[in-house]
């Protein structure tokens, strides 16, 4: 079966099948058109900040059939478009709605190596549903984030679960041996890395990850906390990409503990660099050192490894803190100030200099953090941080902001209200202003750019070096999962023919 | 291939050297280098000082000091233990030159960072003096290392002593550097000593640091009104620059 080159001939996925034209027959546009959608079931806020436990508790099977019949399997679908991985949206959701489940991951796994992970931290409100045809009918769209981590979450129950018959087929693979003998390398093993590696051994190439930390999974594992995105389901994903024979390094950090040159004398033909975005920014104002002051990626990485309170001494400044200013209104930002209140906070404040409308986190993670109890000091922007006697952190002064015009990020730019400053008491502030690329140490020159981007060709990833591609946050600067995912695809696809064409040019003699 | 301790040597219950094989670490560790470890699951990741290097036997050798709750943690260690958990050499390497004379002041149980850079340093042709501080009475076990890279050993048992040793010793010859390690506070006051005596001055960071790739953000540290971080800015910066009162301020919160 050569599916993964043509689509559209795949049973599983071409709309054309006899069991899609039955399906579509079965239900009037009419009769899905009525269906309210299913509603993720939650845990109580009020239970859930005292627990690290994940919120979204997942679609039942006969939610997620529910829900799979408001889709209307449009011949031209606009979710598709939407989704920067191609998935073959509708193709699942008709599988989920006949009860092939397996298939339905299969249909995915075509396209995507992280099912679960994106079902649950996509901004889909932004992509696939935003192109969802119950939009032009002013009804909330069909739930594809839900319905994708559905199809993830129950293959992996039933894998899991002993004497429920073979382990179903999750990824096919598809190519040759043929290029079995390329080895191929790639830097990082966040989503960006991991969605070219699984692509790349899918086609057949002898792939190897090099992680610089001692676990796999890069931001999905240091960043995002278990309460948003459990760490089972992150190695559940890992494992799948491992299965299709992508080997992992950890504790190797290319440029450092490995030079380029000595990967390519290791002979590895083609280098993937997807080192990310993890260096913090700060704003620059007076105070930011503090002791008291730390940055998100600190507090989440000591949130996720639990015990750090114990284990870095005595004085170490514990994240438990009463007053908590979180400063910052994207994904992160949502995620820290979430994991202040499950860590006993009192006050849990989002501080942001623009207005919630322009918020850049996800819909549903404002939603949540709402619900739970967070404060949102929304058009207020720090100016210093205050210490006490001791030089610990104990106020920070904030300016009020107004909406101007819209700037070039196209929105409303904050303007400083004159004379408007406000001091707040605080004990402890989270700075989530953004990130800076992560490139590797001798990294040559000509890569980069002068933020430490590395310097791509768009569509394909390919730097000035032919050898050397790139992708994900280390080329964006800090986006999303998914964005990340969409560069790795790309770039397998433009690698992986820009070694078809070298060998097809190639003649004996 | 996993990491694995190939030698220990105790040189008192508060200190041990470990001599680690790892090919791809002693091939690329150059003076000033350090590695992050986690010896068990329980434990956080560590920063130490590579002390020296072997890339003939594929080793290279750290020192542990008790203190940060690793008396423990010394005396489980056995030869043969694998190392699951080790990146490295991390950090930016110390810039070795034939400088002329260079001082270099550590506190015992500071002192570490520094003997690779006076091995480094000695090889390059420098005069190397060394002034040990003692004052912590722990290290005396260290002196037989510093000992062998040193053209001329002196003790102190202050942070006054160490400073007033600078002005002794370039009263007698020229010092063309200092180099310096151990605390803030010593560092602090080493670095306004050489400022006066306008001998350029080096100082080697010692910061706690939860990934040392650059994403904790911990180790950050205001370098001539930048913030740059430890663990991929330095460890070594230039001290004239250091903002050190700031550095101590945020240092009595990971003691």
């Amino acid at each position: 079966m050569n599916a993964y080159q043509h689509p559209e001939t795949n049973p599983l996925v071409s709309r054309d099948t006899r069991w899609r034209e039955e399906l579509r027959e079965r239900m009037s546009t009419r009769e899905r058109t009525s269906l309210p959608r299913v509603e993720m079931p939650e845990i109580p806020s009020e239970y859930r900040v005292k627990c690290n436990d994940e919120v979204n508790q997942g679609l039942s099977i006969e939610q997620a059939v529910l829900e799979a019949r408001r889709c209307l399997d449009c011949p031209d679908p606009g979710c598709m478009k939407g989704c920067p991985v191609a998935n073959h949206i509708p193709a699942f959701i008709k599988n989920v709605e006949r009860r092939h489940f397996a298939e339905a991951l299969e249909v995915l796994s075509l396209t995507t190596v992280l099912p679960a992970v994106c079902g649950r931290v996509c901004p889909q409100e932004k992509q696939c549903e935003a192109g969802c045809i119950y939009n032009k009918m002013k009804k909330p769209p069909v739930a594809i984030g839900n319905l994708e981590r559905f199809v993830a979450d129950f293959n992996r129950e039933v894998s899991r679960q002993e004497g429920y018959g073979p382990v179903v087929p999750t990824v096919s693979k598809i190519a040759s041996p043929f290029f079995g003998g390329i080895r191929i390398a790639v830097i990082g093993s966040g989503p960006s890395g991991l969605a070219f590696a699984g692509d790349m051994a899918k086609r057949g190439y002898d792939v190897t990850v090099f992680e610089a930390l001692d676990r796999l999974g890069g931001v999905l594992k240091y960043g995002i906390p278990e309460f948003c995105l459990p760490k089972d389901v992150v190695n559940a994903e890992i494992a799948r990409v491992a299965e299709l024979g992508v080997k992992f390094v950890k504790n190797t950090c290319v440029g450092i503990t490995m030079g380029f040159d000595e990967l390519q004398e290791q002979g590895f033909k083609g280098i993937f660099i997807a080192t990310g975005a993890g260096k913090p920014r700060f704003m620059g104002i007076p105070g930011e050192n503090l002791p008291g002051v730390m940055t998100a990626n600190e507090y989440l990485i000591r949130y996720n490894a639990k015990n750090t309170d114990d284990i870095y001494g005595q004085n170490v400044m514990t994240l438990r803190r009463k007053r908590v200013a979180v400063i910052g209104a994207g994904n992160t930002a949502m995620d820290a100030v979430r994991a202040a209140l499950r860590l006993g906070a009192e006050k849990a404040m989002i501080v942001y200099r623009r207005s919630a409308s322009e918020m850049p986190a996800r819909e549903e993670e404002v939603r949540h953090a709402r619900e739970e109890g967070v404060e949102f000091l929304t058009l207020h922007n720090p100016v210093e941080y205050l210490a006490d006697e001791n030089g610990t952190l104990c106020a920070m002064r904030l300016q009020r902001m107004e909406l101007g015009e819209p700037d070039e990020s196209g929105r409303r730019s904050p303007i400083e209200i004159p004379g408007a400053v406000e001091t707040v008491d605080v004990d402890l502030v989270v700075v989530c202003v953004g990130y800076l690329p992560n490139p590797p140490e001798q990294l040559p020159d000509q890569l980069r750019s002068r933020q430490g981007k590395i310097k791509v060709d768009d569509e394909s990833g390919k730097s000035s070096r032919p050898s050397i591609y790139a992708g994900g946050d280390i080329v964006r600067g800090a986006a999303t999962v998914i964005l990340a995912m969409g560069d790795g695809r790309r770039a397998a696809k433009a690698m992986s023919e820009a070694f078809e064409e070298i060998i097809s040019n190639t003649t004996l003699g | 291939m996993v990491a694995t301790i190939k030698k220990i040597h105790r040189h008192s219950e508060n200190t041990a050297e470990l001599v680690i094989a790892d090919p791809a670490i002693a091939r690329s560790a150059r003076a000033g280098h350090f590695v992050m470890i986690r010896f068990s699951e329980d434990q956080p990741r560590i920063p130490f000082s590579i002390v020296d290097a072997s890339p003939e036997d594929g080793t290279f050798t750290i020192i542990i000091h008790k203190g940060a709750r690793l008396t423990h943690l010394i005396n489980s260690l056995e030869v043969g233990r694998e190392l699951p958990n080790l990146l490295g050499p991390l950090g930016q390497a110390f810039e070795v030159a034939n400088y002329g004379t260079v001082l270099c002041i550590g506190d015992g149980e500071g002192f570490v960072p520094l003997l690779s850079v006076m091995h480094a340093l000695r090889d390059a042709g420098c005069r190397v003096i060394t002034v040990l501080s003692e004052f912590s009475e722990q290290n005396t076990c260290l002196q037989p290392d510093a000992l062998k890279w040193s053209d001329d050993l002196y003790h102190s048992s202050s942070k006054e002593r160490a400073a007033e040793l600078i002005r002794e010793i370039s009263s007698r010859e020229k010092v063309d550097m200092v180099v310096m390690t151990g605390p803030s506070d010593l560092m602090r006051l080493l670095t306004e000593t050489a400022r006066s005596l306008s001998i350029p001055a080096r100082c080697i960071l010692n910061m706690i640091m939860l990934d040392g790739v650059g994403i904790c953000g911990i180790c950050r540290v205001m370098v001539g009104g930048e913030r740059k971080l430890t663990c991929i800015d330095g460890p070594t910066f230039d001290a004239y620059q250091v903002d050190f009162t700031q550095l101590l301020n945020r240092q009595r919160n990971f003691v």
